[in-house]
């Protein structure tokens, strides 16, 4: 990759972070803005997460083709973004069983891209295929709405246990050798901030039946999870607090490309059990996934095993 | 040097490109491509049958959609019995057809409605006034300090004021409570209010509604669209709360009126079918055994149900409270005090009760008279609705809002395509909570179109994928 696109690359997922962000803050406050809490600035927020919406489109559209001739299947993923907008001026275009077909695609090249992205990643992207079987069981529960019209009801919580569990573990063991044992030791301290984002709230809920009550119609509100045991929402909340100090403390420690990458899994993968809704939101865990393997240098894993052959 | 020059230019354009570009699309509302709708009426050419609602022609060519529930309230246990609801949706030219279909052990016959049984009493049957039963470890104490206050125990009137505790967490009680103790010491609560539900719920307490053999509620199915102008909903929640906003209750304000929708700056209209009151069957349905819906005099209405058929009640709902589509207000508030002439009967009903199953069909003009349509929504093609559905058992203890909904809106649309040709597949799985049968047996038909253009998008697109790594495979 030239230093141009180097450049720009960083620029691309700067803007996508910022993005990514705004839009999940218009997630978040949209499902708490009918609680009798006062909200502030709560005009000004939406308005940020609807720029942060455009935002996040523009810059997965533009990661696509930066990072194309690296991940392949990225190239039509981000043409199909790109142009999807322009269906929307066709009438009742969301009807067409073309659509579906459109979809289908999606999902395919996705999957596509999340194979092709770890065979080109090192070995230690194996860690993470929890979080890459929950995004494509995720897909298909979508497309199970979307074109069966049937809703799944599976034990999501436990997907994104294992899948947090194995983020964690990629953290703790990346760059264990190469980085020095003062930037590690500070990345993990400097990310104990990210968790009191979420970790109150699972003293709150713990102790406090009626917040417990309350969030357990907030959490799946924002973040589309469906518990099948109405118990489980204060360990959907710490899992939430470890998932965003892992990802803050990996960002710190040097990967961000992952890191932000796993945000964007988080956010939005358990939307898919409504079906997405968007055509950007069933993008999102895909290109997510795909960040989470281009972020680590070395031998990769097609290369080892092509080796192996040879041997 | 001019390398590093033009790197930054390049950087510089990008970054204002970037940013122009999202502004752009911000400041001109660039709608995202939504994916495929979730429930979709098909056009079909018929009419709907309601005294044998499911059995037309038409609906043999549409698929179910397999829509999951869940609970309303998620630590009761009476909450989200209901595990899925089928449906189907169709429409003609002229009018909109949805078919639901659940599973129901135990069909809460002859059940009644408190609000149609106040019009006319014998329009009720089986004993249904609220009961409510508290969270396992809820005590109660008496504080005698309250002189002018007494509450019934197992019967037994006692002086002073009712205070039930649970967690530490303490709750006065209303004037005249009336409680019973069971031999293991759980509290059920007698004629409870709605403002009380509020306070129970809201300080841990509320664990369900009771029932038994001969105290037990209507079943009830529901349908809402959305009618908010925040795209896309994200919540179909309502409020739990009193009567009307701000409502003083014992000593306490309560800011929400029961039923008014969380969503903010949403509202949204519901179509409620009742077993013991909007179905159509003498037998089983007091308020029809009774005739109560000719009687203009008993509703308060101008005007009488169409021959004397099933309907659902209209109602609306937004962040100030629950109304009913009607001058009277039976069920709730009325919209308005005069006009909305036949409202009420706007949207018929046909149902039935069999195999376990319970089988219910919506039918409503596509258009509605503009007098309504504030509060009910038009329909046309083209458009994209947000509809989500409610399905409560009564004789297993969901009423009001305890009750299964799905999770949030789905989005719902009118295909001008006829429905194709289906393929079906059963899968059987089996269950292990009681209120499901033991091994169930769902049959899902998929329409071959659906199946063709699936396989079209997957070959595409592993072609699009072959081709690219052959082309470029350095």
């Amino acid at each position: 990759m030239s230093l141009r696109q180097g450049g720009l690359l960083k620029l691309t997922m700067v803007f996508l972070a910022l993005g990514s962000v705004l839009q999940f803050i218009l997630q978040f406050v949209a499902s708490v803005s009918f609680l009798p809490i006062k909200i502030p600035a709560l005009p000004l927020l939406t308005r940020l997460g609807e720029v942060g919406i455009d935002l996040s489109f523009v810059s997965i559209v533009t990661l696509s083709f930066l990072i194309w001739p690296k991940v392949k299947a990225l190239l039509p993923l981000g043409l199909i973004l790109m142009i999807s907008p322009v269906f929307t001026i066709v009438p009742d275009y969301f009807a067409s069983p073309w659509w579906i077909a459109l979809e289908v695609g999606v999902v395919v090249l996705g999957i596509g891209a999340i194979v092709e992205s770890l065979l080109k990643a090192t070995p230690l992207s194996l860690l993470n295929l929890p979080t890459f079987f929950m995004v494509i069981i995720l897909m298909w529960v979508a497309l199970d709405v979307d074109v069966v019209h049937s809703e799944a009801l599976l034990n999501y919580l436990a997907l994104f246990d294992a899948s947090v569990l194995s983020f964690a573990l990629y953290t703790l063991v990346w760059k264990t050798k190469g980085l020095r044992m003062r930037r590690a030791l500070a990345s993990y301290g400097g990310a104990v901030p990210a968790l009191f984002v979420f970790l109150p709230l699972y003293f709150v809920v713990s102790g406090n039946r009626f917040m417990e009550i309350i969030m357990n119609m907030v959490m799946p509100s924002v973040f589309g999870i469906v518990f099948s045991n109405p118990y489980s929402l204060p360990v959907f909340v710490l899992s939430l607090s470890l998932a965003l100090y892992f990802i803050v403390a990996l960002a710190l420690k040097g990967n961000f490309l992952a890191s932000l990458g796993y945000f964007m899994i988080v956010t939005t993968t358990f939307l898919g059990v409504n079906g997405y809704h968007l055509i950007l939101y069933m993008i999102y865990p895909l290109v997510g996934s795909v960040l989470l393997n281009v972020g680590d240098e070395g031998a990769s894993i097609l290369f080892k095993l092509s080796k192996s052959v040879q041997r | 040097m001019r390398s590093s020059l033009s790197s930054r230019k390049l950087f510089l354009i990008a970054t204002v490109g970037m940013l122009v570009a999202a502004l752009v699309m911000g400041l001109a509302s660039v709608p995202m491509a939504q994916t495929t709708p979730q429930v979709v009426a098909y056009k079909i050419t018929g009419t709907a049958n309601l005294s044998a609602p499911g059995t037309e022609q038409f609906w043999s060519n549409i698929a179910w959609d397999n829509i999951s529930l869940t609970a309303n309230i998620p630590q009761a246990p009476t909450s989200g019995i209901t595990h899925y609801v089928l449906v189907k949706a169709a429409w003609n030219g002229t009018d909109l057809m949805i078919l639901m279909r659940w599973y129901a052990p135990s069909p809460a016959f002859g059940a009644w409605s408190a609000a149609a049984g106040a019009l006319y009493p014998p329009a009720s049957g089986p004993g249904l006034f609220r009961l409510i039963e508290l969270t396992p470890g809820t005590t109660y104490y008496m504080n005698t300090s309250y002189s002018n206050y007494y509450a019934v125990v197992n019967g037994v009137p006692k002086s002073g004021r009712l205070i039930l505790n649970y967690s530490g967490i303490t709750l006065p009680t209303p004037n005249g409570t009336q409680i019973e103790v069971l031999s293991n010491g759980t509290i059920i609560l007698y004629h409870s209010l709605r403002p009380m539900e509020d306070l129970l719920y809201n300080n841990g307490m509320f664990y369900g509604y009771y029932t038994n053999s001969t105290w037990y509620y209507p079943d009830r199915a529901a349908i809402m669209w959305y009618m908010g102008t925040v795209i896309p909903p994200t919540s179909d929640c309502m409020n739990i709360g009193g009567k009307f906003p701000g409502q003083t209750f014992d000593g306490f304000t309560l800011k929400d009126a029961g039923g008014s929708l969380q969503q903010q700056g949403g509202a949204a209209n519901i179509w409620m079918w009742v077993s013991g009151a909007t179905w159509a069957n003498k037998t089983y349905d007091p308020a029809f055994a009774t005739n109560l819906w000719q009687n203009e005099s008993l509703t308060g209405l101008p005007y009488v149900d169409p021959g004397n058929q099933g309907f659902a009640v209209p109602l609306y709902t937004n962040n100030t409270d629950m109304y009913e589509v009607d001058t009277a207000g039976i069920w709730y508030a009325p919209v308005s005090s005069s006009g909305l002439n036949g409202s009420l009967f706007f949207v018929k009903t046909g149902a039935t009760y069999s195999d376990g199953y319970w089988t219910v069909e919506y039918v409503r003009p596509l258009a509605v008279p503009q007098a309504y349509a504030q509060w009910m929504p038009n329909f046309t093609v083209g458009n994209t609705y947000h509809v989500a559905f409610a399905v409560w058992q009564g004789k297993l203890g969901e009423t009001l809002f305890d009750k299964s909904i799905t999770s949030g809106f789905l989005q719902f649309t009118l295909s001008t395509s006829p429905p194709s040709q289906t393929t079906t597949t059963t899968s059987t799985s089996t269950n292990t909570t009681t209120t499901t049968p033991p091994s169930s047996t769902t049959t899902s038909t998929v329409s071959n179109v659906t199946l063709d253009v699936t396989v079209v998008g997957a070959v595409v697109a592993i072609i699009a994928l072959v081709a690219l790594y052959v082309v470029f495979r350095r």
